[in-house]
């Protein structure tokens, strides 16, 4: 093989990484761009950078400009539904790996089918139901929502991560009269954490940026990130500058996620992924 | 799992025969069978609660109450008066122009952006089983960034490179002297601007996929075929690409149960159902009806009518994929 038969071959590709991420490298160049070099025809790919409106995301006098409590929200929100989220999958996917029991392929199934079902649908009702209680708009509602939206997917993958764990072990440990929360976590665990930390990483991300169920669910207090972010744009016009900054910030844990994700990523994990 | 596989068979001093022996034989297979099954179950429903629990209240629950909501008349805004109007408001959906069009948007869109990202990922998938893993792992990085971006943000990025006037994709129009378009205010471009943008978010998935499956075929395979002369475009369509057909097919109905749902993209580009209502999907007549019109009973109608579709795409699709072939 030549070497300009090798380079032939990352044409296709190197146009297929403009094509994808392309867009985001351009919005990362606008976020550093000065006001007056935006919106300048032709666009101006040397300019003076600056970092006014990452400093404007971080100002509370900023117009619009104050991402601060809508991060911590969508921090807050997402680290508690996904470690929940983590917990209960690996517990019921410990049953479904490990134990034997009737109705075992029917939970499995049933929890496949929830994994189809679009999440939206429970909009209505959940508004509802979280208006009776009190718990529209508040974090604790919004997070109890997306620990379930993500169970189902996290259940299989975790379950998936834990048959890999050869069976033989559960009978030494089991005759040797290891209860089994402790084999779990002394034995299971240690042996599966960086899957089960992928799986948690994921579960991150899917309520980090979820945004149908936060439109519809939080008004001001619990809004995150992702509602917040459409506010740039206003009936007066686009705030280009922080929309750009804010659309940056936004996609680093996606970055860091695909980067530290690649392992399982290329099994072909998390291509069934379904978003709410 | 055969016992006489188990490691600690094979270690156990125990002369066979030996009283001592039967009785470490028969605690081993009470062991194996596990508890007596009323106890085993009860066992692994307490291990499996958190997530049952959990799902029963937030997921299956609700769909429940939305099937019962759907048929009730409840217009939260003029008054909390609720009133049992049977199928009322599926006769009413069947009857609003709007809804229906809303259906064959989102038809629409779900065939366009599917058959999309399934052809552009499959050929992506091909491309990256060419390169050495090194590279790979390069271009697989930047591919799939955009897939687990927030539908918002995709959005957005979007808005700033489809500008009318000031965009980046106008102005390479205009410099190649061709006349800007109104992506985002043209009636005619809203829905496939929307498919744009979700061809861009989600084909890496397709490419993982596919990916891998493409990983999982042995070698001796591909190097018999080469061998008896395949060019390499034969060795794609003729050898691989059938062996791919399951996982295709799976892909396919995992893609297109999605695309029935769709509705941040397009709320996150037009923040209505875009100009003239061109891309006004089911989801975003679902957001409309609830939050615009505060019509729960008809929002709840619409649910069910989005979880019956996917129900039936489900079901039609998954026999299909799934005769012979596991679940990804």
């Amino acid at each position: 093989m030549t070497v300009g038969r090798q380079a032939w071959k990352h044409v296709p590709l190197a146009a297929a990484a403009l094509w994808f991420a392309g867009p985001l490298a351009w919005v990362a160049l606008t976020s550093l761009k000065p006001a007056g070099d935006i919106l300048a025809v032709p666009p101006r790919i040397w300019f003076r950078p600056t970092l006014e409106w990452y400093a404007a995301l971080w100002n509370p006098q900023a117009f619009l400009g104050d991402l601060r409590g809508y991060l911590a929200n969508s921090l807050v929100i997402a680290l508690a539904s996904s470690g929940w989220a983590t917990a209960a999958g690996l517990t019921c996917g410990f049953a479904l790996s490990r134990l034997r029991f009737p109705g075992r392929g029917a939970l499995a199934w049933g929890l496949l089918l929830l994994r189809m079902l679009p999440p939206v649908a429970t909009a209505v009702p959940l508004f509802v139901l979280l208006r009776a209680v009190g718990a529209v708009d508040t974090h604790v509602g919004l997070g109890a929502v997306y620990a379930a939206v993500n169970l189902p997917f996290l259940v299989w993958l975790l379950k998936g991560f834990l048959d890999e764990v050869p069976r033989e072990l559960d009978e030494a440990a089991w005759i040797d009269g290891c209860p089994r929360w402790l084999y779990l976590t002394r034995v299971l665990l240690p042996l599966t954490a960086p899957g089960i930390a992928a799986c948690a990483g994921y579960s991150f991300l899917v309520s980090w940026n979820e945004f149908s169920l936060a439109l519809l669910l939080t008004a001001r207090r619990a809004a995150t990130a992702p509602v917040y972010v459409l506010n740039f744009i206003t009936d007066q016009g686009v705030q280009w500058g922080p929309l750009a900054a804010a659309a940056t910030v936004l996609t680093v844990p996606a970055a860091l996620f695909v980067v530290l994700a690649d392992r399982h990523l290329r099994r072909g994990l998390f291509g069934g992924a379904f978003k709410g | 799992m055969q016992s006489s596989g188990s490691g600690l068979e094979r270690t156990a001093t125990v002369p066979r025969g030996h009283v001592l022996g039967r009785w470490v034989e028969r605690m081993r297979a009470v062991r194996r069978r596990g508890l007596r099954p009323g106890v085993a179950a009860l066992e692994a429903y307490l291990w499996a609660a958190p997530a049952i629990l959990t799902a029963v209240f937030f997921l299956v629950g609700p769909w429940a109450y939305a099937v019962g909501l759907s048929l009730y008349d409840w217009k939260a805004l003029e008054s909390e008066a609720v009133s049992f109007v049977g199928f009322g408001n599926y006769v009413a959906l069947a009857r609003d122009p709007a809804f229906l069009h809303s259906l064959l948007v989102t038809f629409g869109f779900a065939a366009g952006s599917v058959t999309l990202q399934l052809v552009l990922g499959t050929w992506l998938a091909f491309q990256l089983y060419g390169v050495s893993e090194s590279a790979a792992r390069i271009y697989r990085v930047l591919f799939l960034i955009p897939a687990f971006l927030s539908p918002p943000v995709a959005g957005l990025v979007w808005r700033v490179l489809l500008q009318n006037e000031l965009g980046l994709v106008n102005w390479a129009l205009s410099a190649l002297g061709a006349e800007p378009v109104g992506w985002l205010s043209d009636p005619r471009w809203a829905l496939p601007v929307v498919v744009v943008v979700d061809v861009w978010q989600h084909t890496p998935f397709v490419m993982l996929l596919v990916g891998a499956a493409l990983s999982a075929v042995p070698e001796d395979l591909v190097a018999a075929a080469r061998v008896d002369g395949a060019t390499e475009t034969q060795l794609a369509l003729r050898v691989l690409l059938p062996l791919l057909t399951p996982v295709l097919l799976l892909v396919a109905f995992l893609r297109s149960v999605l695309a029935l749902r769709a509705f941040d993209v397009v709320y996150a580009l037009f923040r209505s159902g875009g100009p003239g209502q061109s891309a006004r999907t089911l989801g975003v007549y679902l957001f409309e009806t609830l939050r615009v019109d505060w019509d729960l009973g008809r929002a709840s109608a619409v649910a069910v009518a989005l979880l019956a579709l996917t129900l039936l795409a489900s079901s039609w699709l998954a026999a299909r994929a799934w005769r012979g072939e596991a679940v990804a």
